[in-house]
Formats: structure tokens, C-alpha cells, sequence
């Protein structure tokens, strides 16, 4: 069983691993998206080492769009990665795939395209191109990841934290300051978020300079849920920590792992009762029509 | 100079006909299944075998989007369902599951499999991938300049197909479920809420930062790659791509006629329009158009210009009166079949595929019966009046600034 957690610059792999996570996720500040990703190569390199000296399993996230002219330097900065012998990959462009296979190194990825992993002939297809594993979209129910537990035990389940909920090219913060004249930069804010004019649910918002990335409002929580997929052979879960301090990310880690094994119980919720919890789309159905 | 194809959007039959008379090289259309445009009309097969059937008389092709992201419970019936539109003579299938895509090329191997942009193509290295898959084409993402455009078409790995005018996505297409989160419709299976156009407080903590007379947004505005074209041309990208299936007749005739004429002009000279040469087309452009345009990624990130702030968000300067369904040169006579309260002593406009923009004056009107009438406000109702040389299937327009 994997657990893995997201690696903040500043958190501590030692606490991580004492908490349980199996394994640690490293998002390199050019190769991925988000707030966790500000890892220079350097510092990617070394974190990867120490998890390795601590006997956990370390993977690189790289969810950044590769642009035509960034190709180059990204097969460049894939193939020094290599050198660390990282344990997985996590990507969604097809590029970084084919620089994998350049590199005999297929079965390091993990296909996370976050919304477009529905069914088990796309979570197939992956598995077949020689991923370790694919990343099940986590706008799924229940109902439909336990149907995938049972035909493709190798996908990988998003356990805990804000999930992305849109990706854009475009920097919002910074255009939105521009043309109302705000003061103070946005970008690269944390602590920024969106509350739609007629709803209650505040969103994260996260500006950086390959573009802004919107969360969902609520953090997911499912441990029963991540047990019953468990059960039906989920191997694999990662845990994120952006927006939240380490604690709560280490928390997370330590409950999960102790649910998994049927050590312990789940009271994370009552130990933060100002944090926003759910289950996210386990129970809620998504459909193409308008639901009341 | 090679004319790339001109790929027109239809929501319907008569939207797929008119394009196609105005100059659509191909239509793309969705059908009851398996696309991602819940709210437009959407073909039964019978129409998207009628839309080919139109099509080939005019030597265009017809494209279907099969290209929503499936749920185990949305893939039942695939084979059938891609058999029975190779039956009807589609010509290619716009999809972006990749077992959807490997499916159709097991089964009808004969039709061509044009990546969607759900799958967010921005480099060579990817497009290498989609071929070794089968793709035969590939939609580029909207977020690419210009300048990545023509080295990515360069690698003649894959054609390329690019958007050239309608709505973009604020969010790279395929990872945006904003919808799901705010109005539990699957964005990716359709259901598209347009959530990204929506107002939002913009909060610091619990602060609000944002300006309570112009709140957050990410709503963008429309592309308009007029200026684009020459280098898109001579970049030799195979297909330029009009968004918008939920757009009306009206739209999809206007600005598919000014593309053809401009595309065709560019071909003909073999240089960039001049600003002259192109003002009228931008001009006709404006008369459908509902929101402010711009260059999109093309020319590179417009930043804050790029984006829609502003929310008077009615832009379009005409609107569409009619169908002109009959018309004699003898009398210079015709029947307007209506489709939005026409009445007499109105200025009006008729344009057509062949037809240059001519403005009338509507003297008098008669109904079917040619009883005199003043004024017909039901929609498809016939009614006769005096026309300048026009064509059968030319539409009749009025510019809302006439007092």
C-alpha cells in the first residue's frame, strides 16, 4: 500500500515518513503547476535523495503544459531527474510520456489528467502505453470508483485536499489587478479566493507564471470511502497538502494510513472544526443536464 | 496560394445547410450521442445523413464531435453508433478519449479521427504520440501563438486544425469541471455551464479585494483571427475551425460567408489583406457578433484586454429578419420566410453567399395570399415583398441603430 503526500518546500520529509507516507510527490517549479510547486531542479534533485535516504519512494508531478519551445528544456530537465532514480512520474501531456519512453523509462508514469481519467478503457489505454499507473478523476462517485477498484486495481486515488478544478493559460490575478487597479501583487498569493456572487462555497485561487489554477471549496475527505477501495484492490493514494498548513497534511497522512491498516479512527474533521470538509463528488452525481 | 478547409459549426440541419451554402468547406456537428454540446439541437442520424448527403453535392464534408470524456455508463452502444455514422458518409470523427479513438480506428478504419481540442495539443512531441495512436489530425489548443502554430505545422507530423473565430474556453479545455463544482453539470460530458463567465468575489482571507463594480471574472472574449490568416495560410495549417454550435443561423451564414471571401482573397493575392481590404468583412463580422473579440493567444497572452469585464455584453449591431425562400428577377419580388417581426416601412438588408450586402426599403407587404399586410410578427410565416437581386436561401437582417 502507497501513501503518498505532497512535499511543501518547507515541510519536513522526516515528518511525513513519521506520520506514514510511503511515498512523497516533488513538483518542480518549472515542470509543474500549483502553490507546492516552487522546487528549483536542485532542490528537487536533493529532496528526492533524502526521501530515498529515508527509505520512502519519491515521484516528480509535472502537470505544467509543455509549449512547442519548452520541449528541449524540459526532455533536459526529465533526463537529470532520471539521474536521481525517482519512482514515478506523474504527467498528462503525452510529451512527457514519449520523453519517458525516449528514455526506457514508461513505467515511472502515472497518468493524472485529473478530469479525463472516466473509465477503465481510457485507465486501459494507459496502462497499456506501460504506465505504473493512472490517476482516477476525482469528479467520479463512489459507486464508479469502486466499479474501477475491481477492473483496474492499479489506478491511483486522490485521498485528501483542495482538488484543481480549473487550469488556465491566462495569469487572472495579475489581469484582474490591471483593470481595476488593485494594489499589491496577487500572483503567487496563497490565501486568495473566489466566492461566486450568489454562493457560499469559497474556491482557492493560485496565480503563478504559467497561470492561474482555481480548487475546489471544500477539502476531500473519504476515509471510509478510501478503505471500501482499498478493499477492492487501490493500492495506491495521495494525499495533498497545498493551502494547509503541514500539520493538517500530516494529520491526513497519519489517519489514512492508520484507517487503511485498521489501526485507528478518523477524527481529523473535529481536530479542525474551521476547515471545510467533504466528500466531494463520491455522492454528488454529475450529469449534462441542469440538477435541482 | 493552398486554401486551408474552412470547418463551420452547426447545431442543426438548416444550420449545416446554410453553412455549407455560404462557403464551409466541412461542418462539424454533434450528434444525440456521445458530444459535448448537451444544449444544442444536436442531429439524429437521419439529419447527419441528410447533412452529408447535402454536403456532398457541394463537395463539403461533414465532420461529428464524438469527442465527450466517457463514463463507464456513456460507452454502451460506441460501435454501433460509429458504424451507423460511417454509414451516413461522415467523413471524420472529432474525439479525445483515447480508447474512443482507438475503438474507431479497429472499426471504421475509413473515417478519419481528428483530435480534439479537449486534449490540450500544444507541441510536436504530442502531436508524434496522437500518431502512433491513428490520429489523422489534430486540433491545436487554443492557448498556442501564432509563432508555436508554425513550427508545430512545420513537423508535418500530424495536419493541423486551428480555431480562427467564436468563443474561448477561459480554462485549458478538457480541465475545467468548474460546472461540476458549481452547477453539478458535467462540463466534459457536455453539460457546460459557462460557469468561468459567471462574477466572483475575489477574497483575501476574508477580505474582499475584489471591486464591487466590476467583481472577478475569467470570462474571455471572442477570437477573431482576421489578422492571422495570411501566416496561418502560408504556415499550411490544414483546417481553420469556427467555434460555436449553440450560435444561430444568422451567425454561422455571416461569419462563414466573410471567412470564405477572405480566405479566398488572401489565396487570390497570395499577401496579407490590407486594412482596407479588410474592414468590410470586419464590419460584417460585427453584425453577428455578441461580445467583443480579440487575437486570443494568437498574437501572444492579450493579458487584461484579453478578458470581460464589462457587462453590457451586447455587441451584435443586426439582427436577423429572414429567409428569403422565393424570388422573381421579372417583378423583383420575393417570399421572406420570418423569423423575427418583419413590418412594413422598415430599412432592411439582404446578403447571400453570391450576394453583396444590399440595403431595401419595405414599401409594402403582402401575406401569402397577397392580401396586403402591415406588419407579420410569426415565426416561418411567408410574406411577399419587393427585394433587390437576390438569391433563394439569402437572409434579410436589420441594423439596430436605423431610428
Amino acid at each position: 500500500m502507497e501513501i503518498i503526500a505532497t512535499l511543501g518546500l518547507n515541510s519536513s520529509i522526516q515528518r511525513l515518513h513519521e506520520a506514514g507516507a510511503t511515498g512523497l510527490q516533488i513538483s518542480p517549479s518549472f515542470l509543474a503547476m500549483g502553490p507546492l510547486a516552487t522546487f528549483s531542479l536542485t532542490h528537487t534533485l536533493e529532496a528526492i535523495e533524502e526521501t530515498h535516504r529515508l527509505g520512502l519512494k519519491a515521484g516528480v508531478q509535472i502537470n505544467a503544459f509543455v509549449m512547442e519551445e519548452q520541449q528541449a528544456e524540459v526532455e533536459h530537465q526529465i533526463q537529470t531527474l532520471l539521474e536521481t532514480q525517482p519512482d514515478w512520474i506523474w504527467f498528462h501531456d503525452p510529451m512527457i510520456f514519449e520523453t519517458l519512453k525516449k528514455f526506457n523509462q514508461t513505467s515511472l508514469g502515472i497518468y493524472d489528467a485529473t478530469t479525463l481519467t472516466t473509465n477503465a478503457e481510457d485507465i486501459q489505454f494507459w496502462k497499456d502505453q506501460g504506465c505504473a499507473s493512472v490517476t482516477l478523476s476525482d469528479t467520479l462517485t463512489q459507486e464508479e470508483c469502486l466499479q474501477l477498484a475491481s477492473s483496474c486495481p492499479y489506478g491511483e486515488v486522490k485521498a485528501f485536499g483542495y482538488f484543481v478544478t480549473a487550469v488556465s493559460h491566462r495569469r487572472f490575478l495579475t489581469d484582474y489587478q490591471q483593470a481595476t487597479q488593485l494594489t499589491g501583487s496577487l500572483a503567487y498569493q496563497e490565501g486568495l479566493f473566489l466566492q461566486e456572487e450568489n454562493r457560499e462555497g469559497k474556491m482557492p485561487i493560485y496565480e503563478e507564471e504559467q497561470g492561474t489554477l482555481v480548487y475546489q471549496d471544500t477539502i476531500f475527505w473519504a476515509t471510509e470511502e478510501m478503505k471500501q477501495l482499498a478493499d477492492k484492490g487501490i493500492k495506491q493514494f495521495r494525499l495533498d497538502g497545498s493551502f494547509l498548513p503541514e500539520e493538517v497534511l500530516l494529520q491526513a497522512v497519519s489517519t489514512l494510513s492508520q484507517v487503511l491498516q485498521g489501526t485507528g479512527s478518523d477524527t481529523l474533521e473535529s481536530q479542525y472544526p474551521t476547515l471545510v470538509f467533504s466528500k466531494g463528488y463520491a455522492y454528488q452525481k454529475t450529469n449534462v443536464v441542469k440538477v435541482k | 496560394m493552398k486554401k486551408p478547409e474552412l470547418l463551420a459549426p452547426a447545431g442543426d440541419l438548416e444550420r449545416a445547410k446554410i453553412a455549407i451554402r455560404y462557403g464551409a468547406d466541412a461542418v462539424y456537428l454533434g450528434g444525440q450521442r456521445f458530444s459535448l454540446r448537451s444544449r444544442a439541437s444536436n442531429f439524429s442520424l437521419e439529419a447527419i445523413q441528410e447533412a452529408c448527403s447535402f454536403a456532398k453535392e457541394y463537395g463539403a464534408r461533414i465532420h461529428v464531435t464524438v469527442n465527450l470524456i466517457p463514463h463507464q455508463e456513456d460507452l454502451v452502444g460506441l460501435d454501433e453508433y460509429l458504424l451507423a455514422l460511417k454509414d451516413c458518409g461522415v467523413t471524420a470523427f472529432i474525439m479525445a478519449s483515447p480508447s474512443l479513438i482507438r475503438r474507431a480506428k479497429e472499426i471504421v478504419p475509413e473515417c478519419e479521427v481528428h483530435l480534439s481540442t479537449q486534449m490540450s495539443s500544444c507541441n510536436s512531441t504530442t502531436l508524434a504520440f496522437w500518431k502512433n495512436q491513428g490520429v489523422d489530425r489534430a486540433v491545436l489548443a487554443r492557448e498556442c501563438t501564432l509563432d508555436e502554430i508554425e513550427k508545430i505545422t512545420a513537423t508535418n507530423l500530424l495536419p493541423t486544425e486551428v480555431f480562427i473565430h467564436g468563443a474561448m474556453c477561459a480554462n485549458w479545455s478538457g480541465q475545467c469541471v468548474l460546472s461540476n463544482l458549481l452547477t453539478l453539470r458535467d462540463a466534459n460530458r457536455g453539460g457546460c455551464a459557462q460557469s468561468c463567465r459567471w462574477r466572483y468575489h475575489l477574497l483575501d482571507q476574508k477580505e474582499e479585494r475584489s471591486d464591487p463594480n466590476c467583481l472577478f471574472t475569467m470570462g474571455s472574449k471572442d477570437l477573431m483571427a482576421m489578422d492571422a490568416l495570411y501566416p496561418l495560410m502560408k504556415a499550411e495549417v490544414s483546417s481553420f475551425k469556427i467555434e460555436g454550435r449553440m450560435k444561430s443561423l444568422f451567425y454561422v451564414a455571416t461569419v462563414v460567408r466573410s471567412y470564405r471571401k477572405m480566405i479566398d482573397l488572401i489565396a487570390e493575392k497570395e499577401r496579407p489583406l490590407t486594412e482596407e481590404e479588410k474592414a468590410p468583412y470586419l464590419k460584417e463580422i460585427q453584425r453577428a457578433e455578441n461580445r467583443p473579440f480579440g487575437t486570443g493567444f494568437l498574437l501572444g497572452d492579450l493579458g487584461t484586454q484579453g478578458q470581460l469585464y464589462d457587462r453590457s455584453e451586447d455587441y451584435v449591431t443586426h439582427d436577423f429578419v429572414g429567409i428569403v425562400t422565393a424570388y422573381d428577377a421579372y417583378t423583383s419580388k420575393g417570399l421572406i420566410q420570418v423569423r423575427n417581426k418583419l413590418q412594413k416601412g422598415e430599412d432592411l438588408e439582404v446578403f447571400g453567399p453570391h450576394t453583396e450586402p444590399q440595403e431595401f426599403f419595405v414599401e409594402q407587404l403582402w401575406s401569402k395570399d397577397h392580401e396586403p399586410i402591415e406588419q407579420e410578427p410569426r415565426n416561418m410565416v411567408e410574406v411577399e415583398c419587393g427585394l433587390p437581386t437576390c438569391e433563394v436561401g439569402d437572409l434579410v437582417r436589420r441594423s439596430r441603430h436605423v431610428v
